[in-house]
């Protein structure tokens, strides 16, 4: 997905939910951004240098 | 990091670091490393704490003390990659514009980062050393292998 697509998803799910009611729930929402940002990005490189 | 940070509170077994940010205003924040479905990988997310007990993300403080905050960040993921060495972590902002931020704040501190971290970024062709200058949709920092090993 594209980061304004996903700009646009996170606007209207704050208008839905207003401010995120807990720490978690918070985090919950950036963990889902980010994996959603990484759909189809091969992370098996990632290795320590 | 030369940069002077914020003292911080560690809470749920290095998962979580409460601070405060003192610029113009106080204004009481926390970070979040969250695990995710991929194995030894975490997500970071830092909001501000409400006084109504909420908590927002999206708001730009402008609260002068940039620097500050992302000396802080830094040091919350040396503690919490001292405490999971095996971890990486890795962040998108919540708009073209944060993420772009995110990039820029990479940029200038680049060098002092990179000493402790390895630093890499994504976009859809993949997932890369992190370059200058270079426009990625996400970025994931993990602890070079002999940070600790001296």
């Amino acid at each position: 997905m594209k980061i304004a697509d996903k700009n646009t998803e996170i606007k209207a799910e704050k208008k839905r939910t207003g401010r995120f009611k807990s720490a978690e729930e918070m985090a919950n929402f950036k963990t889902q951004l980010l994996m959603d940002s990484l759909k189809g990005v091969d992370l098996s490189s990632l290795q320590r240098k | 990091m030369e940069h002077p940070f914020y003292d911080f509170r560690i809470l749920d077994d290095a998962f979580r670091y409460d601070f405060k940010s003192v610029g113009k205003i106080v204004i009481n924040k926390t970070i979040i490393y969250q695990k995710t479905s991929i194995e030894n990988f975490y997500s970071l997310s830092m909001g501000d704490l409400l006084s109504d007990g909420t908590l927002d993300f999206e708001t730009r403080s402008n609260n002068g003390d940039r620097d500050t905050i992302l000396a802080t960040i830094i040091k919350t993921l040396q503690k919490f990659l001292e405490q999971y060495p095996e971890s990486y972590v890795g962040f998108t902002g919540s708009s073209p514009a944060r993420t772009r931020t995110y990039q820029i704040l990479i940029n200038k501190e680049l060098n002092e980062i990179s000493k402790k971290f390895v630093v890499e970024g994504y976009d859809s062709n993949g997932l890369e050393e992190f370059t200058i200058n270079k426009n990625y949709e996400g970025f994931v920092i993990s602890l070079k292998k002999n940070t600790f090993d001296t």
